[in-house]
């Protein structure tokens, strides 16, 4: 330690006292410690030896400065001696700290204005650099396809816009596949809708996911305990299921007996519950598909035997190609597997890479932000380039007196790469950290589909791409103004006493700010592209109130499943048989007779909420992440079956259309009288007509015109049309109008969500509705609680991430613009302040000077609009050729931008014009 | 030649003079910390002794240290230039301070 600490001091000494002088002084001073050290102890010493050659160094560099001689002495042969010639010195470093501590502005506004881009694209980088250029973990992934049926039928329908070309295959298909010899192995999957899990807590529902017994190994997923599913679980039941890492940990608590722990599931796709032993647990950190993440596997046999029986396809393949085939000729030699064995209707097929589909695919809308981000770079290191111009002119007659004294145009020119640099490195660090905050915002208000998301983060790549951001942002625009700085003739730089020379054509910053201006419009075109797609979707009629409306849905298959609900594993498995029966018979009887005053209680309960204005029950309701809704084949009355639409249904209540505030255009809503009948979802079906209530479309797409009175037909059952509504979209504010028919769910057997109309705030009632319906049935499986806005925000979540995201880089570019244009006005101002003095003492009146700024400042704005508008209308097509859904380039798309930039504009033009007006001539004009 | 001399310069003189053959830049400093009762650092000393070394009142040899760091200690003496610089500073302070015993007390 000692050694180190004299290391240091001597290398101080031997730089600022001079080489003749410095072996006594060293001596001396070592002679002292060495008696000081013994005295008081080696830590005292040191502290003493600091300060002790502190002294020493401020002594002899107060001298030096005493004598202004020394600096050309310096650059001389004695100097070279006592400095040696290294690339960075430390007081190049010291001096440029000094003169930012006395120009605090300057030095915050670039290393903000760095840092605000280098951290934006820093970030997105991250984003980029996880989802897009890191491998799949796969093994071999570049012979893995995801193999997907086409229907070219589809391709018209809007509904299908989206998903006609990545259908799922049938078992059959699969089954053909894997002979196929294009491939070595087949794997399927499925995503299943939410299941009940009865696991050692209470009911919870969790994501599921049937995989093929040769998925895992093939996607390269290890399991930490236990074994994979077997061949043999393909295609018959099974008892087994495999827990997911996170699923282990959070359900059991990482418990390390596990393995053949039951774990007692109830599906409502296949409607059973029974108990399952898990035989495996998968290794952290499985996303296959990204969104869901499943928490349970489960062998795709589970559902084979019934699957198998319909022709429909419900799986996703997977597929490893033979060595050395590539994907085109893979996929023209299924073609006719595929075309063969889907009947239903006309059906290709097509192979993608995994990795795209999996892994690249969800990240292409991601370029955009970044070039978004890069655009936003680029306007603030012009800004900082102009900022280092307009510095560089305060600083020349500073460099011009170095100069003179014999500072080497190269000693300069490292004193301001030394300043540059540092410039670089803080806004750098400034960058990590903005880009730090802004990963954390990102994750947390990124929509769905995006991959890989939580494991984004800052690490030693995203660290090192904003140090090189910001070295190379550094050395392209800080070399400009750091050479014209350093070639200013020292002569001409005096002659003018030190007083600015005045350059008439300050073109570089003239280019600056014209290309700040260019790419903020290109950004804010961007801004307006985005937002105007938003704004356009969310002015869509959704054909009910979404205000006020809160929506609660239950579990559906809850009921069969309460022979084990409200208990936990511990309870359940101590019934006795007596109990068990007792149970079951409570349960029949409720679901055979009580189930609608179960209901109704339900309701009333709700409805007596302060606050709630009226409740209504349905199926499923508009928004919700679950579609629930089935599909029937209708037709009118005395047509024959094969003319039959296929038709949305939906099992309403009486309040229901209130409650939603869908308009009712003829006829009149269900009553209670209608009761009388039965649900066409009653197990014992009455003969007779029901009523239906029918949306608009549906109307005209059988009927034509009114279809009040008239009668349609589902099977053998009859339906008398009572009532015409609205349409309402479902899913999406931008979907078509989609025939759907209400039938009366009197006997509220099929209904599991109720809405609730409120008189305001929707959000504040959801708690106690939640408490009431506990208190009213424990059982009661809980699964959505939300208000309809949430709901709609949710399914615009991507637009709104676009627009929100498009609209900060947009104001953060006309901000940085502006500041730009702010910048040149004022140094032009004080370029002119002899020539507006002289305009004014010849009766110049204050307008005339403003005139004279703003004409100034204009060319330059005008130049950048010019050179904008056609760069922003390029960039649009090419948004549009990136992302779908995009409405077409209107002309206040770029309008807008225009007039937004404008007006930025006058207003950063009107302090220095206001200040160019005040100039008094007597006072300048003697100065 | 040179100008009048300033009040440390000639408390730095001094104690040069009375150490003699021991006045090493450390020793100047000891002993003046220690008669004049006032904390003086380092640097202070050794650039005063330099710039009277390069006025021509001080010069100055190295003995060799080969057992300490820097290898070297200079040891400072007056020239005559420096004897005559210091005689008159005190003759100065003397004349100056005749006449004011009653006031300022008798020159120790």
């Amino acid at each position: 330690m000692t050694g180190w600490l004299w290391r240091r001091v001597e290398s101080r000494l031997r730089r600022d006292v001079p080489s003749d002088r410095v072996g006594p002084v060293l001596a001396e001073l070592a002679e002292d410690y060495a008696e000081r050290r013994s005295k008081t102890g080696a830590f005292r010493a040191g502290l003493w030896l600091l300060t002790e050659s502190r002294s020493l160094v401020v002594e002899y560099r107060r001298r030096d400065r005493r004598q202004p001689l020394a600096l050309v002495v310096e650059s001389g042969g004695d100097g070279a001696s006592r400095r040696p010639r290294i690339p960075i010195d430390a007081a190049d470093l010291r001096s440029a700290l000094r003169r930012w501590r006395r120009r605090p502005g300057f030095a915050a506004t670039a290393i903000l204005t760095l840092a605000l881009g280098i951290g934006t694209t820093t970030a997105l980088f991250s984003v980029i650099d996880a989802v897009v250029f890191r491998l799949p973990p796969w093994p071999e992934s570049d012979r893995l396809v995801a193999i997907h049926a086409v229907f070219p039928e589809r391709r018209q329908l809007p509904a299908s816009a989206a998903t006609w070309n990545r259908g799922a295959l049938s078992y059959q298909a699969w089954d053909l596949l894997r002979a196929a010899p294009a491939f070595q192995d087949v794997g399927a999957w499925r995503s299943n809708p939410l299941d009940t899990t009865l696991g050692e807590d209470r009911v919870q529902m969790v994501e599921t996911m049937d995989v093929s017994s040769n998925l895992l190994p093939m996607l390269g997923v290890r399991l930490v305990h236990g074994r994979y599913f077997t061949d043999a679980e393909d295609n018959q039941n099974s008892d087994s299921v495999i827990l997911t890492y996170e699923a282990w940990q959070r359900r059991y608590g990482g418990r390390s007996d596990v393995i053949g722990q039951p774990a007692i599931l109830g599906s409502a796709s296949s409607g059973d519950h029974g108990a399952r032993v898990i035989v495996g647990v998968l290794e952290p950190g499985f996303a296959f598909t990204g969104d869901p993440v499943p928490e349970v596997l489960l062998p795709i046999g589970i559902s084979a035997q019934a699957s198998r029986r319909t022709s429909g396809g419900s799986l996703r393949l997977v597929g490893r190609l033979q060595p050395g085939l590539s994907v085109d000729a893979a996929s023209t030699a299924i073609q006719a597997v595929v075309s063969g064995v889907e009947r239903r209707e006309p059906t290709t097929s097509r192979l993608v890479a995994l990795a795209e589909e999996h892994w690249r695919r969800p990240a292409r809308p991601l370029w955009l932000l970044f070039g978004g981000a890069a655009l936003l770079l680029l306007i603030a290191c012009t800004n900082v380039a102009g900022l280092l111009l307009g510095e560089g002119r305060a600083r020349r007659p500073e460099i011009a007196i170095r100069a003179a004294l014999g500072g080497s145009q190269g000693r300069v020119m490292r004193q301001l790469v030394v300043e540059h640099a540092l410039l670089a490195i803080l806004s750098a660090v400034g960058g990590l950290l903005l880009a730090h905050w802004m990963i954390q915002a990102f994750i947390a208000t990124a929509p769905a589909g995006i991959p890989r998301l939580a494991s984004l983060g800052i690490d030693t790549r995203v660290a090192a791409f904003a140090l090189v951001l910001g070295a190379l942002t550094m050395l392209v625009f800080g070399i400009g103004p750091a050479l014209a700085l350093a070639r200013t003739p020292a002569a001409e730089a005096l002659a003018q006493g030190g007083r600015d020379p005045v350059s008439r054509r300050p073109l570089g910053l003239r280019a600056a700010v014209a290309t700040q201006v260019a790419l903020a419009i290109v950004l804010l075109a961007g801004a307006a592209l985005f937002g105007e797609t938003l704004l356009r979707l969310t002015a869509q009629p959704l054909g009910f109130r979404p205000d006020g409306l809160a929506i609660v849905s239950f579990e559906e298959t809850w009921l069969p499943g309460l022979t084990r609900a409200g208990l936990t594993a511990e309870e359940y498995r101590a019934l006795t048989p007596a109990q068990h029966a007792e149970r079951q018979q409570r349960l029949d009887q409720l679901w055979s007779t009580g189930w609608r005053l179960h209901m109704a209680g339900a309701m009333d309960r709700v409805s007596a909420l302060p606050g709630v204005v009226a409740v209504g029950g349905g199926r499923s309701a508009p928004f919700l992440p679950r579609d629930r809704r089935s599909t029937t084949a209708l037709r009118p009355a005395g047509r024959p079956a094969s003319e039959a639409e296929n038709v949305r249904t939906q099992s309403v209540t009486e309040g229901y259309f209130d409650a939603m505030g869908v308009r009712l255009l003829r006829g009149r809503n269900f009553s209670e009288a209608d009761g009388t009948t039965r649900s066409p979802f009653s197990p014992n079906r009455s003969t007779g007509s029901r009523p239906i209530v029918i949306s608009r479309e549906l109307e005209r797409r059988v009927f034509g015109d009114n279809a009040v009175g008239r009668q349609l037909m589902a099977g053998t059952s009859t339906y008398d049309v009572v009532g015409v509504v609205e349409d309402v979209r479902w899913r999406q504010h931008a979907e078509p109008d989609t025939a759907t028919c209400y039938f009366f769910a009197d006997l509220y057997r099929s209904v599991s969500t109720l809405v609730i109309r409120t008189s305001g705030d929707a959000a504040g009632i959801l708690p106690a509705v939640r408490d009431r319906l506990r208190i009213y049935d424990p059982n009661l499986v809980i699964t959505t609680t939300e208000t309809m806005d949430h709901l709609l925000a949710r399914s615009t979540s991507e637009e709104r991430f676009r627009a929100a995201l498009s609209v900060i880089f947009g104001a953060g570019a006309l901000v940085l613009s502006a500041t730009g244009l702010y910048g040149l006005c004022v140094r032009r101002v004080a370029d002119r302040r002899r020539e507006i003095a002289v305009r004014v003492a010849l009766g110049a009146r204050p307008d005339n000077v403003r005139a004279l700024v703003f004409r100034d400042a204009w060319r330059t704005v005008a130049v950048g609009v010019l050179a904008g508008v056609p760069s922003a209308i390029a960039a649009v097509q090419v948004t549009r050729s990136l992302v779908g859904g995009l409405p077409s380039l209107s002309s206040y798309t770029i309008a807008l931008p225009a007039l937004v930039l404008g007006a930025a504009a006058l207003v950063a033009m009107l302090l220095p014009a206001q200040r160019a007006a005040a100039i008094d001539p007597l006072v300048v004009l003697k100065e | 030649m040179h100008g009048p001399l300033g009040e440390f310069e000639v408390v730095v003189l001094m104690a040069v003079l009375r150490l003699a053959d021991e006045a090493n830049g450390s020793a100047v400093r000891q002993d003046i910390e220690h008669r004049a009762k006032r904390k003086v650092s380092r640097g202070s000393v050794y650039v005063t002794l330099d710039r009277l070394e390069e006025k021509g009142l001080l010069s100055s040899r190295l003995i060799d240290a080969p057992r300490v760091r820097g290898g070297s200690k200079r040891i400072f003496r007056l020239t005559p230039a420096g004897l005559k610089g210091a005689r008159h500073a005190v003759a100065m302070f003397v004349r100056m301070h005749d006449g004011l015993e009653p006031v300022l007390g008798k020159l120790s």
